[in-house]
């Protein structure tokens, strides 16, 4: 009897595909912040949904001192406070918490691998989970090296293709600091691993809105004729926050916007909005062409820097209604900080079908309120037959793709206001996904452990792509730390943003949309 | 035509609503203003609904019309559906079809579906006039789902002019006769108009959870490393009947996935009728799978009260592998529905089931 040559019959055919192969998940960084608010509540949707592998187990590892039990109530708490899970149910809670197990360890010390090896091998002989494994590093950046090379030494990973069993590593933003960290954290990492053991996640490509922006392009015939030089304007990309830095001063102060979120998110949201249609959905095809219009963005060189990009950092303010901190008095953040809190840029796709036209890409914390979207301008109709019309009143056509709170489309065009004279007026026309589709939709995490599980590195990033976005973004970040004469604070919390920003578009004759 | 329009006057509650005669061709207009004035009472402004699907329903036996519209009622919460009610009720003149609107949003929120129902009484013998009621008021270039919510429909005239246009035809087989003959007719409804529309059974659906459970145990490759061994397979099912009962058509339906996921399974599937408690008859109790040579034997079984299931796998010398506890959703007929309208192209395994 071969077990391992048969295929369950039951399962063929039947709406719930589960991910198959059995694995243990183990999670570096298993007290902190990212795993209790979003990878625990992810895997027990999973577990309630009935899509992880039946043979499947989780275990924790961190410096904090916790047994099992104590790691399993966190779970507990992590599902009952998540605001992400769809239908709490005890019974699957127990069948998971029986399924979880914690290590305790120092990442730096060689002696704590050797007891995560030693779980994991008795997880393996009581779950079946045959040696295959997922580590996720929630970790903070600078310590993933190390993890992979001490992994390494415990003979924890081998090199894919050297075991029947599957090993695979997932890492989280931020991937470097900047190109040359970016290439020798890939070195060291490729040092131990293949590039197709490495999930680089990036949590906005798992979110159902962002996958859509590729569904409402390339699954409907009307949109992709018009998507290009000849119809469209200009594209606004915004990501807002209202929020602060929170209690991550000194984390933010080594970060900023630029490799927070524009270097990540907002390319991301760029490349689907601007790629070519891929011959298919499958990994290397969908990040080929995804990559290759990072690579067709024109350069911003120093003399092009002052019309291409503006940064921004908050003063105290008001955010919905509340009165706010300045950047600079927020906990751990130096008092002449320079750290930008908020970017606008504008780039060119150099490209027969993006030709000259600019795509804004701007995000700030402390801005008025939290959106993402993507707004194709459209131009002006050529003519106006309208005679005597208000023609102030006429905008160009908008489609605006949101992505969060509410994820919705919306095409801004004119029509007639009633009565007996030509008025024009825009409106908009709102499709919102919740209105159209009642099921409840999973989180972005969830999906992307659920690929991860499965093999599927579509939706995750890979090392050119990562480079490709820092080799971008390098000298804008040089330029940017090398001048120190900036006049911060230049935006009051609760605007959107400096003057400057404004002054960006307006320099083309354009505006930012209100949002 | 007459019709009468169940929507509140403006500015009163929906509670209010004063039923207003109106024409059928009237209707989407009072839809509109209906949708309006619950805009108004939410203080939401709705530019725009969407709309993913046509549901007609036809309910041969006007007092069931109160069922099958919460049945909507519930589905129309999470699906923007156009919702198209025809009930056949032989008090009904038969030269007039009449039609009430009602638009519920208690169930959505802002930023979510919320439903509108058309209910149309309609004499039985008024069938092409119904009939051109409906084809009025479909939503337009959208699919068609048609959930008959009778008996065995193959001669109503009325489930025959509808099934016309029906992308997918929802039934549920349980009220066609337990056993093979419901069965028999569900078999003859796929083959029914050169199977130009898919078929959704509300009793397969039923059964939705058996499946999953069978399929779930035999993930794990120690329980699929036994699957060769077992050549046989006992299904018990519910009856309160004291006299011989025949098949359960639950237990059919399975019996008939079992053979087509493993076919040596043929002819080797015994259903045992078990009296039960248990108010649903027909349901299913227990599945064994099991071997004749040796102690290994999967087996899956519903306590019938509580809303779970247990499993428990068994090697040669007859010791356990591995059990498990499954959830079981609920069966309400709007959660059965709703899955037949989630998906709406032709179901494989349910065609397969039945030969
Ligand atoms: N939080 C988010 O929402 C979010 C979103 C996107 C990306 N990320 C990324 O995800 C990663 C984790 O973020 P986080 O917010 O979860 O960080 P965090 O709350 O600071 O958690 C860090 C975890 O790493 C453990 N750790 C740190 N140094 C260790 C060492 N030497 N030995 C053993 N354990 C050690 C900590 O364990 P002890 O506490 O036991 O020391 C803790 O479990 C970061 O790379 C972050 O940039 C986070």
């Amino acid at each position: 009897m071969v077990a391992t040559e048969l295929v369950n019959p039951f399962r063929q055919g039947l709406r719930v595909d589960r991910a198959t192969e059995p694995c243990q998940l183990v999670i570096f960084g298993a007290s902190g912040d990212l795993t209790h608010r979003k990878l625990l509540p992810a895997i027990y949707n999973l577990a309630q949904a009935q899509l992880l592998p039946a043979a499947f187990s989780v275990t924790g590892f961190a410096r904090q001192a916790m047994d099992d039990a104590q790691f399993r109530s966190l779970l507990a708490t992590a599902v009952a406070e998540s605001g992400e899970v769809r239908r709490r149910d005890q019974q699957t809670l127990e069948e998971l918490e029986q399924r979880v197990h914690y290590v305790s360890g120092d990442f730096h010390d060689p002696t704590a691998y050797t007891a995560l090896k030693a779980a994991l091998e008795r997880s393996d002989a009581d779950y079946g989970t045959g040696g295959n494994r997922i580590f996720y590093i929630a970790t903070p950046a600078s310590l993933y090296v190390d993890i992979v090379e001490k992994l390494h030494a415990a003979g924890l990973v081998a090199q894919h293709g050297a075991s029947a069993s599957f090993v695979r590593v997932v890492v989280e933003k931020p991937f470097g600091r900047n190109l040359t960290s970016a290439r020798s954290l890939d070195k060291e990492l490729l040092d131990y691993l293949c590039e197709d053991q490495v999930y680089r996640i990036d949590h906005y490509l798992g979110k159902e809105t962002v996958q859509n922006i590729l569904v409402f392009r390339f699954a409907n015939g009307i949109f992709e004729p018009i998507w290009n030089r000849r119809y469209v304007d200009n594209v606004q990309i915004t990501v807002a926050e209202s929020l602060g830095i929170e209690s991550r001063g000194s984390f933010y102060e080594e970060t900023g916007v630029v490799r927070d979120i524009i270097q990540n998110h907002a390319l991301q949201l760029m490349s689907l909005v601007a790629m070519e249609p891929p011959t298919t959905f499958d990994a290397r095809d969908f990040r080929d062409e995804k990559i290759r219009v990072i690579e067709a963005i024109k350069p911003l060189g120093a003399a092009s820097l002052a019309q291409s990009a503006v940064r921004g950092q908050y003063g105290p303010g008001y955010v919905a209604g509340e009165s706010v901190a300045g950047y600079r008095q927020e906990d751990g953040v130096a008092l002449d900080s320079i750290t930008p809190t908020y970017a606008a840029l504008r780039f060119f796709v150099d490209n027969w079908r993006w030709a000259d036209v600019p795509f804004y890409v701007r995000s700030g914390k402390r801005l008025p309120k939290r959106t993402s979207e993507i707004a194709i301008h459209f131009k002006q109709a050529p003519h106006l037959p309208f005679r005597k019309t208000q023609v102030g009143e006429l905008t160009s056509n908008v489609l605006a793709l949101s992505i969060q709170p509410n994820e919705a489309i919306t095409l801004r065009f004119g029509a007639k206001v009633p009565g007996p004279s030509m008025r024009v007026r825009s409106v908009a026309m709102d499709f919102g996904y919740g209105a159209a589709f009642g099921a409840e939709e999973s989180s972005a995490y969830e999906r992307l452990i659920l690929d991860c599980m499965k093999g599927d590195q579509t939706l995750f990033d890979r090392a050119d792509g990562v480079e490709a976005a820092w080799s971008l973004l390098d000298p804008v970040l040089a330029a940017w730390d090398a001048d120190r004469a900036v006049a911060f604070p230049n935006y009051a919390a609760g605007t959107w943003g400096p003057p400057e920003a404004d002054r960006l578009l307006a320099q083309d004759g354009r505006q930012w949309r209100h949002l | 035509m007459a019709a009468l329009v169940n929507v509140p006057p403006d500015g009163a509650s929906p509670d209010e609503s004063v039923p207003k005669q109106i024409s059928v061709s009237d209707v989407d207009r009072e839809l509109d203003r209906a949708w309006k004035s619950l805009a108004a009472i939410r203080g939401d402004v709705m530019a725009l609904r969407s709309c993913t699907l046509n549901v007609v329903t036809l309910v041969p036996d006007a007092r069931q019309a109160g069922t099958a519209s919460s049945a909507i009622g519930s589905l129309a919460a999470v699906h923007p559906i156009r919702a198209i009610t025809v009930v056949e009720d032989a008090e009904a003149p038969e030269e007039a079809v009449r039609a009430w609107v009602g638009v519920d949003g208690s169930k959505g929120s802002a930023d979510h579906a919320c439903g509108a129902e058309i209910m149309l009484r309609a004499h039985p013998d008024s069938g092409p006039r119904a009939l051109s009621a409906v084809r009025g008021l479909l939503a337009a270039d959208l699919p068609v789902a048609l959930w008959w919510r009778g008996g065995p429909p193959l001669r109503a005239p009325l489930f025959a002019s509808m099934a016309a246009f029906a992308d997918k035809i929802i039934v549920d087989s349980v009220r066609f006769g337990d056993g093979e003959a419901g069965l028999d007719t569900l078999r003859r409804l796929i083959e029914y108009d050169g199977r130009r529309a898919a078929i959704g059974d509300l009793n397969w659906e039923r059964i939705a959870a058996w499946r999953l459970s069978i399929a779930a145990c035999f993930d794990h490759a120690d329980v699929l490393a036994l699957l060769p061994e077992l050549d046989r397979c006992t299904i018990e099912f519910a009856t309160n009947s004291v006299r011989t009962t025949p098949a359960s058509a639950r237990a059919l339906l399975l019996a008939g996935w079992l053979t087509d996921r493993v076919p040596r399974l043929a002819r080797r599937i015994r259903l045992n009728a078990r009296r039960d408690e248990h108010p649903l008859t027909g349901s299913i109790l227990r599945v064994v799978l099991s071997s004749s040579n040796s102690g290994c034997e999967v087996a899956v079984s519903w306590a019938g009260s509580a809303e779970d299931m247990s499993a428990a796998a068994r090697g040669p010398a007859g010791q356990e592998v591995r059990s498990w506890k499954f959830s079981r959703d609920t069966q309400s007929e709007a959660e059965l529905l709703h899955r037949c309208v989630d998906e709406l192209a032709r179901d494989p395994l349910l065609e397969a089931a039945l030969t």
